[in-house]
């Protein structure tokens, strides 16, 4: 019996999850109109089975008022869009990947004939879930209980290119503000071309004596105009004038070099003030 | 045997075809959000700092990769014959390690989606808290709803 309110402790412990979630490679897919094929690995490295369910979808990062990123989804996007999602299937849309397990997933396009040269873009979406999540038994009949099972959604672009493509960088409304201890950076990056700009945004702070004092760089993926925002402590500048330079580069190490899009640097300026 | 098998998977990985190499990302959910047993009339608040009822999932990706995190999260749980219980999530009720530590977090607003860096470990955690909200006549039993972690690549 002594036993008892120790048991009943384990009871009512939080049930910790066998850890549910799959492997998942590449992060960023590119198919063209030569192979029309590619493949994602997915992988089970738990202890627990795993369904995973595979769809598309059209969406990618924006940037809020704030300058902060989200995402953007819509299942009916305007007919201009250049939405692959339709074309791509995917085979298995579902698998049950058992412990320590692995599945190759065949993603075949078919896009419409006669498409315009460009770049046409979707998101794989990968939902794992996790066996069910035990809840605690109520101790008695009069317990209110609770379970929360968790599951995870991965989502990955996916560009299909199509005969010709090229891209190209506008950088505009570059300024910077004070906010909080912060030096906020903002500017406005924009693509040009028929295909998404995946590139580098880069800033630097220099002093009246070309010292530099600050720098900040950023993957970016461009699919609509962008206005992100970086910010810079202010503790690391003391008072006294700058001069703020900001580059979008070509280049992403996060990024197959065979994948990236040559550009030319947009490069952008401004003399400020830190008070 | 175990082992043997994990090797074989990882040999899988690093010979699988060639548009499946490159980058690769992993998201666990590790440990679910817990209230325990609620009184009738009685919030329960879990904050994300709780090192055994906080929900918490893991990333593991290359470092530095930036990926955007949002969560789906259900403004109630379903419980027996149709019933609800009300959850809320507040603007400080998540949070992000990057270096995997309950204790070294930089608060979110789960309501949003949040911008994350990953640390120079490849591995990062994410913490949730929230508050139960049981009515006073609330019908004893099991609520459950669910909850999604979505980490976009941008």
């Amino acid at each position: 019996m002594k036993r008892a309110p120790a048991l009943l402790l384990l009871l009512f412990l939080p049930r910790l999850l066998a850890a549910q979630g799959v492997l998942i490679a590449p992060t960023s897919i590119f198919m063209d109109s030569r192979t029309r094929t590619a493949t994602v690995l997915l992988v089970n490295p738990n202890d627990q089975a795993v369904e995973v369910t595979l769809s598309t979808t059209y969406g990618y990062a924006v940037t809020d008022s704030t300058g902060r990123f989200q995402p953007w989804f819509t299942d009916t996007p305007d007919s201009t869009a250049p939405n692959a999602a339709p074309w791509v299937r995917i085979f298995p849309r579902r698998a049950s990947l058992e412990p320590r397990a692995q599945q190759v997933v065949r993603l075949l396009i078919s896009p419409p004939a006669g498409l315009a040269d460009g770049e046409y873009w979707a998101r794989l979406v990968v939902l794992a879930k996790g066996g069910q999540l035990q809840v605690s038994a109520p101790a008695d009949s009069n317990t209110v209980s609770i379970g929360l099972p968790m599951q995870v959604r991965t989502i990955l672009p996916l560009l299909y290119r199509n005969g010709k493509v090229q891209t190209g960088a506008e950088m505009d409304r570059l300024s910077a503000a004070t906010e909080g201890d912060s030096l906020v950076v903002r500017a406005r990056i924009s693509r040009i071309g028929n295909a998404a700009l995946l590139a580098t945004a880069r800033g630097t702070l220099t002093d009246t004596a070309g010292v530099l004092r600050a720098h900040f760089s950023l993957p970016v993926s461009v699919y609509a105009p962008i206005e992100p925002r970086f910010s810079v402590p202010l503790d690391s500048l003391p008072r006294g004038p700058y001069v703020l330079r900001m580059e979008v580069t070509p280049g992403r190490t996060d990024l197959p070099v065979e994948a990236l899009l040559p550009f030319r640097v947009a490069r952008d300026s401004l003399a400020l003030q830190v008070p | 045997m175990r082992r043997f098998a994990l090797v074989l998977g990882l040999v899988a990985l690093t010979s699988a075809p060639a548009a499946a190499q490159g980058r690769k990302i992993r998201v666990d959910g590790i440990r679910a959000l817990a209230f325990g047993p609620l009184l009738a009339g009685a919030p329960a608040k879990v904050v994300r700092t709780d090192p055994a009822r906080s929900g918490q999932f893991d990333i593991t990706a290359q470092n530095n990769d930036l990926v955007i995190l949002s969560f789906s999260l259900p403004t109630s749980m379903s419980g027996p014959a149709g019933t609800s219980l009300p959850l809320t999530f507040s603007g400080s009720d998540a949070g992000f390690s990057q270096v995997q530590s309950i204790g070294d977090q930089v608060a979110f607003d789960p309501r949003q989606a949040y911008v994350a860096t990953m640390g120079q470990q490849g591995v990062s955690s994410i913490f949730l808290g929230g508050t139960a909200t049981p009515a006073f006549n609330q019908p004893p039993g099991v609520y459950t709803a669910t909850i999604t972690l979505t980490v976009m690549y941008p």
